[in-house]
């Protein structure tokens, strides 16, 4: 089963929480690990962040995430794994990345949850702009 | 002959667009140099290139309705 990772605008924690909620019938399941990855307010130059807006190679990335998903579920022996990643303008406090991985036992969780999030690092093909306060509509590419 | 050119983060300020078609264009080589000429904000970044979605590491030719992409240094999770 495959589904799209890039989704628009923040993650809600409603979603985290309907997600948690699902996994409830899947009684083999000892541990979920869960990442959240939320938009921090730096400073930048005295500015501070109003938010991300996170571009992407969509097609490309969904492939990616694929790719990372099949390599996962190689290395850990994992029941579940779900990965979101926001598109658009996320601001700050809210959260732009949702990584959830399920196992039988803890121990595998911890590694393979870290990993995910290593790998979705280095290998998806995003960008992010930090937007500023302010009516300049000031921005930097991160 | 005409190729898809998507250009992706900082790039696509450099660059004014984040897609443009291309004529007469035949290898990934030819494509960056004609880039770098046009656009020397582009020159500045590192970058990786894709074709049809796949990192290149060397010259690639182009046929008609290729995707070249420049990708600068990735930024998510």
């Amino acid at each position: 089963m495959s589904k799209e990772v890039l989704t628009p605008g923040p993650i809600s924690p409603e979603k985290i929480a309907t997600s948690i909620a699902h996994h409830s019938s899947k009684t083999g399941i000892g541990a979920h690990n869960i990442f959240l990855g939320q938009v921090r307010a730096d400073k930048h130059e005295n500015k501070t962040v109003l938010g991300i807006e996170y571009s992407a190679y969509n097609s490309m990335a969904e492939s990616v995430f694929h790719e990372i998903r099949e390599s996962i579920f190689a290395k850990y022996d994992l029941t579940c794994m779900h990965v979101y990643h926001s598109t658009g303008v996320v601001k700050a406090g809210e959260i732009s990345l949702f990584v959830f991985v399920s196992s039988k036992h803890r121990g595998v969780s911890f590694d393979a949850c870290r990993d995910v999030v290593e790998q979705i690092k280095e290998k998806a093909p995003i960008w992010k702009k930090e937007l500023y306060e302010g009516e300049k509509k000031e921005y930097n590419w991160v | 002959m005409t190729i898809n050119a998507l250009f992706f983060g900082v790039l696509s300020d450099a660059v004014g667009v984040r897609e443009k078609k291309f004529s007469s264009i035949h290898s990934s080589k030819e494509f960056v140099e004609h880039i770098k000429n046009e656009f020397p904000e582009v020159a500045k970044n590192s970058f990786q290139v894709a074709v049809n979605e796949t990192l290149i590491h060397s010259s690639t030719p182009l046929k008609d309705g290729d995707t070249i992409a420049l990708l600068p240094n990735y930024a998510g999770g």
